[in-house]
């Protein structure tokens, strides 16, 4: 079922928490909400899941608006960041809790429990307390008694944040399978822009309670929609510059670092003024030292992250930019030394200073 | 910080912690071993070797009727002030609404307020108002004081209590009734047991309330003892006393062994 949340607000007092936000998310798609603390998207899923009430606006599931109804008669799954096990009740009893409360008859309950520990890997823990789990064990738990109700949505406050790194990864692409599994249409709060991205299909960027951004994630880290998004969603370079001609959907940019280039802008900016340019670490090309049309920089550190190389570099005016490379190519390059930096045209964006 | 008990100050401790520990102990244990002596008074250390008063106290009808009494009326207050300890706990930690912290304090008022004064209030409510009859009266009055030992036990343990299960609770479909005693009471259970053990306590050893309130003809434990107190200290008294004290430790004995042996099989 899909989810629709209309001009959905949430105010206390003075402070707009949520701030009429407005998305729909397809059946059996998964929607990340991504941003700082404070910016309403654990208020949003609170509202989704009937903890918190709505201020202005609706919550509609399929075709059933559930803005009234109580968060017993919701029929969410929800997985909480703390994972909010019962500490005195087993995990297969923690399993079974929503299957009870459904007077799921005893045979069928069993039965549909079994299944769940063993999808999600836990024979052997079942009589086990919570306190007796680790913490990715817990976590399984957790997954498990949300689903086995087959809710018509799933909702995910936080859930990898308890988790080591090694462990998230993977335990985020499962999650994911499994809601593609039961074809469940998903919200997911978070504020790891990399877990949003590798786990959901949309991403709404929030921040202060507004929608900033919705799309998918490359749409997001390519064409980002404001100078905030560009800065918290993956690595960026800002030069500033100033504007000086536009052509078509084209603006060309003299940066106060040297150069000047063609760039795109989703903001409508005058073609004369101020503007700051955003350039990925992926958009700048190293070359040889003194290539017209380009940056000169002053290597100041070369960071080896495996499939990729960041170096560190400071320009003329003291500006800090970084860019990636390949392993390969990092292999050329040392400490101080002094690089040219070419910007790729078709990956530069510019926003309103 | 540890402290070497061969240090000079771990010496001075020593003795300290000696000191208070024989003051707190030795007056049980005179009143346990006082009562074993021949004599026909309280000697201590006792003075021949007989059971007699003891025996003496369990035979007596008096004092059988009394615990009897006062079980009765100590269980019923503790479970009254349980229910609405709990429940105003839970309205005190859950809900803000006005006047919250004023109504706090006058829940947990009856601690500092003297009973004397209490006894006398009700005394005069109850004949005025001829409210209530029979054991009632006591134990409404048991309910005021136990009230807020529950409360002073459960508020913290509430206010500790981890939201985010009653809201997983609701999540799985119960209704904030179910959500409560399947999650909430369990979960907070010792807290409240500890709170219920105490005003069971408070009220079976109370007396200014029970000398004012309880019904003529069946006294309390403590007002029965009180009144043979003052019409001669006969060993039996001291007797009744010592039953008590091994009563409770048995009691203290039973409850450590069946949770170690809970323990051992988790």
């Amino acid at each position: 079922m899909d989810i629709v949340l209309r001009q959905l607000r949430k105010t206390y007092g003075s402070a707009v928490a949520v701030a009429d936000l407005s998305v729909t998310i397809p059946q059996g798609k998964m929607l990340a909400l991504l941003g700082p603390s404070g910016c309403g998207k654990t208020t949003t899923l609170r509202m989704v899941a009937g903890f918190i009430e709505p201020s202005a606006g609706s919550i509609h599931v399929g075709d059933r608006d559930i803005t009234a109804l109580p968060a017993h008669k919701r029929d969410t799954g929800l997985v909480f960041q703390s994972y909010a096990l019962f500490p005195h009740l087993s995990a297969a009893e923690n399993i079974a809790f929503g299957l009870r409360r459904r007077g799921v008859a005893k045979a069928e309950r069993e039965q549909r429990v079994a299944a769940m520990i063993g999808k999600l890997k836990l024979s052997g823990l079942a009589d086990r307390l919570p306190r007796q789990l680790s913490g990715g064990q817990q976590q399984r738990v957790a997954v498990a008694r949300a689903l086995v109700i087959n809710p018509s949505i799933l909702l995910l406050d936080e859930p990898f944040s308890n988790l080591d790194a090694k462990l998230r990864e993977g335990t985020g692409l499962e999650l994911s399978r499994l809601q593609q599994e039961y074809g469940l249409t998903s919200i997911f709060v978070t504020h790891d822009q990399s877990e949003a991205m590798s786990i959901a299909d949309v991403i709404a960027v929030m921040k202060d309670g507004e929608l900033q951004q919705i799309g998918s994630a490359s749409e997001i880290y390519e064409n980002p929609a404001n100078r905030f998004v560009a800065e918290f969603i993956g690595r960026a370079n800002f030069l500033p510059g100033r504007i000086v001609a536009k052509d078509g959907q084209s603006l060309e940019v003299a940066l106060d670092a040297g150069v000047t280039v063609l760039a795109q802008s989703a903001e409508t900016l005058q073609p004369v003024g101020r503007a700051i340019a955003l350039l990925r670490p992926e958009a700048i090309v190293l070359v040889e030292p003194g290539t017209p049309q380009t940056l000169t920089g002053r290597v100041e550190a070369v960071s080896y992250q495996g499939a990729t190389v960041y170096i560190h570099m400071c320009l003329a005016d003291g500006t800090l930019i970084t860019c990636s490379a390949t392993p390969e190519a990092s292999r050329r390059v040392t400490v101080g030394e002094r690089i040219g930096l070419l910007p790729v045209a078709q990956r530069i964006r510019l926003f309103a200073e | 910080m540890t402290i070497a008990w061969r240090s000079p100050l771990g010496l001075v401790l020593l003795v300290l912690c000696t000191i208070a520990f024989v003051y707190v102990l030795l007056p049980i244990l005179v009143i346990v071993i006082a009562p074993l002596g021949a004599t026909g008074y309280l000697a201590f250390p006792p003075q021949g070797l007989t059971l007699k008063w003891y025996q003496a106290a369990l035979n007596d009808q008096r004092y059988l009727t009394a615990v009897m009494v006062s079980l009765r009326i100590a269980v019923a207050s503790a479970l009254i002030a349980c229910v609405i300890g709990i429940a105003s706990a839970y309205a005190l930690t859950r809900y803000e609404f006005p006047g919250r912290r004023l109504l706090e304090a006058l829940f947990l008022s009856p601690l500092i307020l003297p009973s004397l004064v209490l006894a006398v209030g009700l005394t005069l409510f109850f004949t005025r108002t001829g409210l209530l009859t029979g054991p009632w009266r006591l134990i409404a009055a048991h309910v005021v004081v136990c009230t807020p030992y529950v409360l002073r036990v459960s508020l913290p343990v509430l206010r500790r209590f981890d939201r985010s299960l009653e809201e997983a609770a609701r999540n799985l479909g119960a209704t904030p009734f179910q959500t409560f005693f399947l999650v909430v009471l369990p979960v907070v259970r010792p807290g409240i047991v500890a709170g219920t053990v105490l005003a069971f306590i408070t009220s079976f050893d109370e007396l200014v309330l029970a000398l004012f309130l309880a019904e003529p003809g069946t006294p309390t434990l403590p007002v029965t003892i009180y009144s043979a107190v003052q019409l001669g200290f006969d060993p039996s008294v001291a007797a009744v006393s010592g039953l008590l004290i091994i009563a409770t430790f048995a009691v203290m004995l039973l409850y450590h062994l069946l949770n170690a042996l809970r323990q051992q099989r988790n």
